[in-house]
């Protein structure tokens, strides 16, 4: 066989297969040796490009897929606005009041996870108490949208904040004020699989200090909120 | 063995691996560079690697799309050629049975995807949303191409340095 030794990693295996174990061994030598220049070079670039990276970049000690370890005890919950504290007590099966008797063997299929669920119902009181205050000037409602800036831009609960979960470190200290003053932060994606609501709530009771029983994960998420006909603004800005 | 050893004798097999494997490595490695934030989330959802240390996972969604960029561009041209094979190989290795895993855990989660070959999910591996059973054909094929200019001892379209 006419073969050409064009790189070191071939020489042994350019003599026709004929040349013996010893030589063998060289040329798997010789690819591991190249693999290993590949990879180190691949981890080289990797790693610079990310540290320069402007925007997008991962920080690799960061945990993005934080859970909580206890749960949020309801009991503890605030109701500075007046409402019914039935609404709270039921922000962790995610049931609706009116099924509230006939959900005890329904609240323990809901993850024990520390995380507080709103159902589209309770989420629906809060927005139009929301809108109510919003001419008060007043905000004890804050919307939270944790996906990405080009989904929040097609399409965001009114009033709703952009704090996108993997950049939430470089967003929060803006949005803080806001975040503080609201004795419902709601926070939400795209719903269905989207667990980037769930990361972000847990994120903002354990990393950036925000009471966690102020925190709720609106589940259904945009997708159930556009299904039931519930208003949406476009654009970057919030209303 | 005499005929596989004829057609790789011919080279094309080698061109052709060379070509296939090193263009869909080299874009399917610049998207996830474009975006490696929803490439680690798509390498979380497999619920493959752990959490913990949170380094590990993260340097994977890092190191990973460049890692397949390299190894594109070295089939592509020629410069250490059978390394970017092998690591192409062991990439495709680990995916093709992780994108099997992630199909079949979708299997019944909807009307639609009641088979396997109906599930029609992004795997994060740079295609976006395509039928699971299409993927996986798609991994096999390229594995064998992998191999081949892994173990290729063809002379002709080596590419390289050197004439």
């Amino acid at each position: 066989m006419n073969v050409e030794n064009h790189e070191g990693e071939n020489s042994s295996l350019a003599n026709d297969g004929s040349s013996g174990g010893l030589s063998k061994s060289c040329c798997c030598g010789s690819v591991v040796k190249s693999a290993l220049v590949i990879v180190a070079l691949s981890s080289f670039l990797a790693l610079t490009t990310n540290t320069l990276r402007s925007s997008g970049s991962i920080d690799l000690s960061r945990n993005y897929f934080r859970t909580l370890q206890a749960p949020v005890n309801p009991v503890q919950e605030q109701d500075s606005n007046g409402n019914n504290p039935e609404i709270n007590s039921t922000a962790n099966t995610g049931e609706n009041i009116s099924d509230q008797d006939t959900t005890s063997g329904q609240e323990e299929a809901q993850p024990d996870d520390g995380i507080q669920r709103l159902t589209f119902e309770d989420v629906h009181d809060h927005f139009m108490t929301a809108e109510e205050m919003v001419g008060m000037g007043e905000s004890i409602v804050a919307f939270v949208d944790a996906r990405v800036r080009d989904q929040y831009e097609e399409g965001h609960i009114p009033g709703a904040l952009w704090l996108y979960h993997y950049e939430s470190g470089d967003l929060i200290d803006a949005l803080r004020p806001q975040l503080e003053m609201a004795f419902f932060i709601i926070v939400y994606c795209n719903g269905g699989d989207c667990e980037d609501s769930l990361y972000l709530a847990a994120d903002l009771g354990s990393l950036y200090g925000l009471p966690p029983e102020n925190i709720y994960v609106y589940e259904g998420g945009l997708n159930e909120w556009k299904e039931r006909d519930m208003p949406v603004v476009t654009g970057s800005e919030a209303r | 063995m005499d005929a596989l050893k004829r057609l790789d004798a011919t080279g094309v097999p080698l061109l052709l691996a060379r070509i296939v494997v090193g263009f869909v490595f080299l874009s399917y490695g610049i998207e996830k560079v474009s975006d490696p934030l929803a490439f680690l989330k798509s390498i979380k959802n497999y619920d493959l690697l752990p959490l913990e240390p949170t380094w590990f996972i993260n340097s994977i969604a890092v190191i990973l799309p460049f890692t397949e960029i390299v190894c594109g561009l070295a089939l592509l041209s020629g410069i250490g050629l059978r390394a970017g094979g092998a690591i192409t190989s062991l990439m495709l290795m680990a995916f093709t049975p992780a994108v099997y895993l992630l199909g079949n855990s979708l299997v019944g989660t909807t009307a639609e995807f009641d088979s396997l070959c109906k599930v029609i999910a992004d795997c994060g591996c740079g295609s976006g949303e395509i039928p699971i059973c299409n993927k996986l054909l798609e991994n096999c094929g390229m594995l064998i191409l992998s191999l081949w200019a892994t173990f290729s001892m063809s002379g002709k379209f080596r590419g390289g340095l050197s004439t």
